[in-house]
């Protein structure tokens, strides 16, 4: 596995988050199970990368994956990164209710593919994927698919 | 007589080439640790480097970092080294942040995580990072929290008894040491530092105490590459002295007539001085001395300061030794070294790498200026001991080292050894230029050799194709020494 430039990093990351998706919420998910999918990936890889970088470190990769996602899919402006354990992005629900199912679920892939990227940029994929792959160990092999 | 038996501590490898020996063995199993500095001296790549070493399926590692440098970037600068296993992070390997405990519970809730971690996890290596900014976090600044002592001996004692060897990781500076309680309590504390001087910056490492073994005193020095830290332990001759090997019989110079003024050749394991003005033949004389060690199987390793070893060789092999083949062949490494700030025991290091690669049994060393120029500017102030340490390191081990020296001559006066360092040749061989008869020729005589008859006499010498070669002694002349010596009676 290799990411030898930004292009395929994203194409990587992106593929990874929409099978995660789709692992998590099924092909076609309705915006409430998009929100729900979303919120329970971030509370699970929050908790990770917090136990290794400390709060800051895991908020700081939110809140720019946030940031990101948010220039492709502006809907999630009003999404933010709360501190509370048990509600990892702040009206995310209200976010997207009310838009199509594919509109809500590619916002809320985006979200994790920054992630991933950034993680990947950070850390390498070795350690930045670590905490992915210790909950949905099947994606690892998703990713060698990916990469060929 | 009461028959005791002691408790046998093990010592684990560190990782760190050369920290090992410094140590006096390895660190201490179950020992409570303390690795000091300021920052940017290396502190945290060592421990990792110990870390990654040791760390394995029923001996896992925590690494608890607190404040100080981000884990996230520790962790993106930690696995660029050779040394960083990603693969065993997250298994053998575990990177704990413990910021939060900190700052929200102090002192107390830093122990409480860092007992239950190790409780859950049964790990047997701890370390903490970095351990100043904990105490300057929960005291409010740079003075110590009036329980940190309390604190100290619990998680001392906690990770002991848990069979864990522990490293606690800390920006200090000397004036630190007189007051703290963690220098107290620590059973090892490994101070690293790093100084400028002149244009060049010299790493350093002090074992300012081992409990229960015997470290190498004094200050080592040391080079971060991109394998990690890399020890250069400062081998007195004393130490090398225990390995010391002694050679009988000669080694050829491979000049047969200045074999015959030496009585048959070098004394093998003997240091030979090779001194003369620019111009004289000392490198040519050098290279014959290899290429001999060559034609009789002696493997040699050329350290060359001044030129580059492609020049060198190039020239050698004009004049017909083919030091070229010699090292295809593996009987001959030649090491450039000429980065101006280099440490007599890194320069050690290269020279004794190279000597176990091809076995060597003879080396040499050209020139002693050009050495002293690599050297930082800080080691130029002791050259004269870093040559003793130098020479004495390799003839400790029965190789036998020419050395060659520059030399200014005037007319009216042969020195020696301007920087006096022919206290350690056991064979002096000086080159100088005579005027006579309005030409000017050039003149060999063995001035020195310890313990052996020599020939005393003044041999003129040519350097042609085919290398120096001895003509007749300039016995007939008297003021051979002023370099304007006359005919005073028939040569012989």
């Amino acid at each position: 596995m290799s990411y030898p430039e930004p292009t395929a990093h994203g194409i990587a990351a992106r593929e990874l988050s929409a099978r995660l998706f789709v692992h998590l919420a099924g092909e076609s998910p309705v915006p409430a199970s998009t929100a729900a999918a979303v919120e329970s990936v971030c509370q699970r890889l929050r908790a990770e990368l917090t136990a290794t970088l400390g709060s800051g470190g895991a908020s700081a990769l939110l809140v720019r994956a946030l940031h990101l996602a948010t220039r492709e899919h502006p809907l999630l402006a009003g999404v933010t990164v709360g501190n509370d354990p048990h509600e990892c992005l702040t009206a995310l629900s209200e976010a997207i209710s009310g838009r199509s199912d594919q509109e809500a679920a590619a916002a809320g892939a985006a979200i994790f593919t920054h992630l991933f990227i950034l993680l990947v940029t950070f850390l390498g994929e070795d350690l930045g994927l670590q905490p992915l792959f210790k909950f949905w160990p099947h994606l690892a092999r998703g990713v060698e698919e990916i990469e060929g | 007589m009461i028959e005791r038996k002691r408790v046998e501590i093990r010592k684990l490898p560190t990782g760190v080439p050369g920290l090992d020996l410094v140590l006096g063995g390895g660190v201490p199993e179950y020992s409570f640790n303390l690795i000091a500095g300021e920052p940017g001296t290396g502190k945290t790549t060592l421990v990792h480097q110990f870390v990654f070493e040791n760390a394995r399926p029923g001996c896992t590692a925590i690494f608890f970092t607190i404040l100080g440098e981000p884990a996230i970037k520790m962790l993106r600068y930690q696995q660029q080294y050779g040394f960083f296993d990603p693969k065993k992070v997250g298994t053998s390997v575990r990177f704990v942040n413990l910021t939060d405990d900190v700052v929200e519970r102090g002192l107390d809730g830093v122990l409480e995580r860092i007992v239950a971690e190790v409780g859950e996890s049964e790990a047997k290596i701890v370390v903490v990072d970095s351990f100043r900014s904990l105490v300057g976090t929960v005291g409010g600044g740079d003075s110590a929290p009036p329980d940190l002592h309390q604190f100290l001996q619990r998680l001392a004692i906690h990770l002991t008894s848990w069979e864990v060897t522990s490293f606690l990781i800390g920006e200090y500076e000397e004036a630190d040491r007189r007051s703290n309680a963690v220098f107290t309590i620590a059973d090892s504390i490994v101070w690293l530092s790093q100084v400028p001087d002149n244009n060049s910056v010299v790493r350093k490492i002090h074992v300012v105490k081992v409990r229960g073994q015997g470290s190498m005193p004094g200050l080592h020095t040391f080079r971060i590459t991109d394998d990690g830290v890399q020890i250069f332990p400062r081998l007195s001759p004393a130490v090398e002295e225990q390995e010391r090997e002694t050679r009988s019989g000669r080694a050829s110079t491979g000049v047969r007539e200045l074999d015959e003024m030496m009585g048959g050749g070098i004394p093998s394991g003997d240091s030979v001085l090779l001194a003369g003005p620019s111009g004289s033949g000392k490198s040519v004389l050098a290279t014959q001395f290899i290429a001999e060690g060559g034609k009789r199987g002696e493997p040699g390793v050329l350290v060359v300061f001044e030129e580059h070893p492609k020049e060198y060789l190039a020239r050698a092999e004009a004049l017909g030794f083919p030091l070229l083949r010699m090292i295809q062949e593996g009987l001959l490494e030649a090491l450039y070294l000429r980065p101006l700030d280099l440490s007599p025991d890194e320069t050690l290091y290269e020279i004794r790498q190279a000597v176990d690669r091809v076995g060597a049994r003879r080396v040499v060393i050209d020139s002693i200026s050009g050495f002293e120029l690599a050297l930082a500017p800080t080691f130029r102030a002791d050259f004269r001991e870093s040559l003793y340490r130098l020479v004495g390191a390799l003839t400790g081990v029965g190789i036998t080292v020419l050395t060659t020296m520059e030399i200014m001559q005037d007319s009216s006066e042969l020195r020696f050894t301007p920087n006096v360092v022919s206290f350690l040749a056991d064979v002096l061989v000086m080159l100088r230029y005579y005027e006579a008869e309005g030409g000017i020729g050039r003149a060999i005589m063995v001035a020195k050799m310890r313990g052996s008859q020599h020939s005393k006499a003044y041999r003129e010498y040519e350097i042609t194709n085919r290398g120096v070669e001895l003509g007749g002694d300039l016995d007939g002349y008297s003021g051979r020494i002023s370099g304007a010596p006359h005919l005073s009676r028939d040569p012989r």
